[in-house]
């Protein structure tokens, strides 16, 4: 498949993320998926079974590595035992890339196992791009770090949330994982205008794309990952499609999993928009 | 916002996430902490509302998911003490702990790991307090377990070839995924009973207080858990320290009480049933093949 950003990372299909509820059904029943998403942190803390059946995916699919304690924003110094580890799991398993989120997790030495928001502010920009083009030296690839859910903004913010995804992708010359339920979710929780988001994006940084449920209080939503993705997310997937086509698509779900083959046809239906997308387009270049 | 001020904000604001009882207490005891946030500006002046919800709900969301997702993992690992404690005691009992030993590690799967020393401390406040001591430190065990490094096993053909000449010298390696706990409540039993009940609300009172010396370990995907009767158990644990094969049946057989003749005709069965599981890696000494 064509590659269509700066690292000629692979378009490697639509993928799931692997849950530890679906390991045995992976393994044995070697089900038809492009490829898989890791949460790098579910692998790094022993040996064991988990990393036993990693081992055995990544023999028999393109995986991709996503962790949720790099912490990238947060004040602490970086975490080098952490990287490590993470290097190491690399080593193992060699994803096709890996990365993070735009998020800090803890601070003074206390994880909160929360996305955390960071303020969109130049001094708060700084401070993360030194800390990705370090994270990056370290471990001799460009990390893919996704734009988070919040569920509130600092009022030190100077700069909407796209403006520093965009800037922080191009100063610290990192790659991005577009998550258009998490542009959804903070449509919904901050009033922001996902088009203009979606528009802001460097697609040629852009090697990957979420797609998820979420739960709708009514107030605001959180990002659950559970259920089947809603037709706006899906919409915002074809937006993508029209502006970069040909990224890598993943479902994640992480609550109320239900069976494997459940997961794996929610994420089939990006083909729909993906090929609806392609339709109208060739459509319009008729014209 | 400078850089320091970046770190005064996410000190505050994960001090009052993280505070048991709420945003506004949170904010009250993160500043009485010395944590303020820069300027020491007033919550509402550092979190924007948005258009439904005030910043103290906002930050709230996720003082919330907070508290719950460290519960729910606790719940996963500890199912077993969630059972003993019923829903509410549990819940308090995961708060209490989360505040006393918040989460440092970078995997969640290590949030447990103190669990079963932080009940320790405080056994005398129940008087089921040591059981429920036990009954954590053994599904630690098994998450422990769970997750230790993988390594080939010695089968019990190798063991039967040492000659008994040679034990004197050779010493039986576990595997890393093998742990051994002599507790003071039967908890192994009670636990193979409880867990996978339906889940309840109420307690569920615990057994009286018994020996109970019990093997864990994975073989294969599985973790398996093995009661060793006291003769068996002696002599697994003197294994374990490392001693030869030869002192460790002489130190079990020295025992007050110990019927040399019943120890005999139990231990061929007792290290073919260990290798069987996988329970040892390596002989070194005399006896390495």
């Amino acid at each position: 498949m064509r590659p269509a950003n700066r690292w000629n990372l692979p378009n490697l299909g639509i993928g799931v993320g692997l849950r530890s509820n679906h390991y045995d059904h992976v393994v044995r029943k070697q089900p038809q998926v492009d490829w898989f998403e890791l949460i790098s942190e579910n692998f790094m803390a022993g040996g064991g079974r988990p990393l036993r059946i990693a081992e055995q995916v990544a023999a028999s699919y393109p995986l991709v590595l996503h962790g949720v304690s790099l912490s990238i924003g947060s004040t602490d110094p970086l975490d080098f035992e952490y990287l490590r580890r993470l290097k190491d799991l690399s080593d193992r398993l060699r994803p096709v890339w890996l990365g993070d989120h735009i998020c800090w997790t803890g601070v003074a030495g206390h994880n909160s196992h929360d996305l955390l928001p960071l303020p969109y502010d130049e001094a708060t920009l700084a401070h993360v791009v030194a800390r990705v083009r370090q994270v990056q030296d370290f471990l001799e690839r460009p990390l893919v770090l996704e734009n988070a859910s919040t569920y509130l903004e600092f009022a030190a913010s100077s700069m909407p949330e796209q403006e520093f995804v965009a800037r922080l992708a191009e100063a610290a010359d990192c790659a991005l994982l577009l998550d258009v339920n998490n542009v959804w979710v903070n449509h919904r929780n901050h009033g922001t205008d996902p088009i203009a988001y979606l528009d802001a994006m460097p697609y040629d940084r852009v090697v990957q794309i979420h797609v998820a449920g979420h739960a709708d209080k009514g107030t605001h939503c959180i990002d659950t990952h559970e259920g089947p993705v809603i037709d706006p997310v899906w919409e915002l997937l074809a937006e993508v499609e029209k502006r970069a086509p040909g990224r890598s698509i993943l479902l994640e779900w992480d609550t109320a999993i239900p069976e494997f083959d459940v997961v794996l046809a929610e994420a089939r239906k990006a083909e729909r928009f993906l090929a609806a997308e392609s339709r109208s387009g060739r459509a319009a270049a008729a014209e | 916002m400078s850089a320091s001020e970046l770190e005064q904000l996410e000190r505050w604001a994960l001090a009052v996430i993280a505070h048991r009882r709420g945003v506004r207490p949170g904010d009250a005891a993160a500043r009485a902490a010395g944590l303020q946030p820069p300027g020491g500006a007033p919550l509402e002046e550092l979190i924007r509302p948005s258009a439904q919800l005030a910043a103290v709900e906002r930050i709230g969301v996720y003082a919330n998911m907070y508290a719950i997702r460290l519960r729910e993992v606790l719940e996963e690992d500890f199912g077993g003490l969630r059972r003993a404690l019923g829903a509410r005691a549990f819940r308090d009992c995961a708060d209490a702990y989360v505040e006393a030993c918040p989460p440092r590690h970078f995997s969640l799967s290590r949030l447990g790991l103190r669990l079963p020393d932080y009940l320790a401390t405080r056994e005398s406040e129940r008087p089921d307090g040591a059981f429920l001591t036990d009954l954590a430190r053994l599904e630690w065990t098994i998450r422990e377990v769970f997750h230790a490094e993988d390594a080939a096993t010695l089968d019990a053909d190798a063991m039967a070839r040492i000659a008994p000449e040679a034990w004197a010298g050779t010493v039986l390696r576990p595997v890393p995924a093998l742990r051994f706990l002599e507790l003071r409540y039967p908890v192994e039993s009670w636990l193979r009973l409880e867990r996978g009940q339906a889940a309840t609300a109420e307690p569920v009172p615990g057994p009286a207080p018994g020996p109970c010396r019990v093997a864990v370990v994975r073989s294969g995907a599985a973790v398996r858990r093995l009661q060793l009767e006291p003769d068996a158990a002696h002599l697994f644990a003197a294994i374990l320290s490392g001693q030869p094969l030869a002192g460790a049946i002489e130190a079990c057989a020295g025992r007050p009480g110990a019927d040399p003749r019943a120890l005999a005709a139990g231990m061929s069965s007792w290290f073919r049933d260990w290798c069987a599981i996988g329970m040892f890696a390596t002989l070194e000494g005399k006896g390495e093949a």
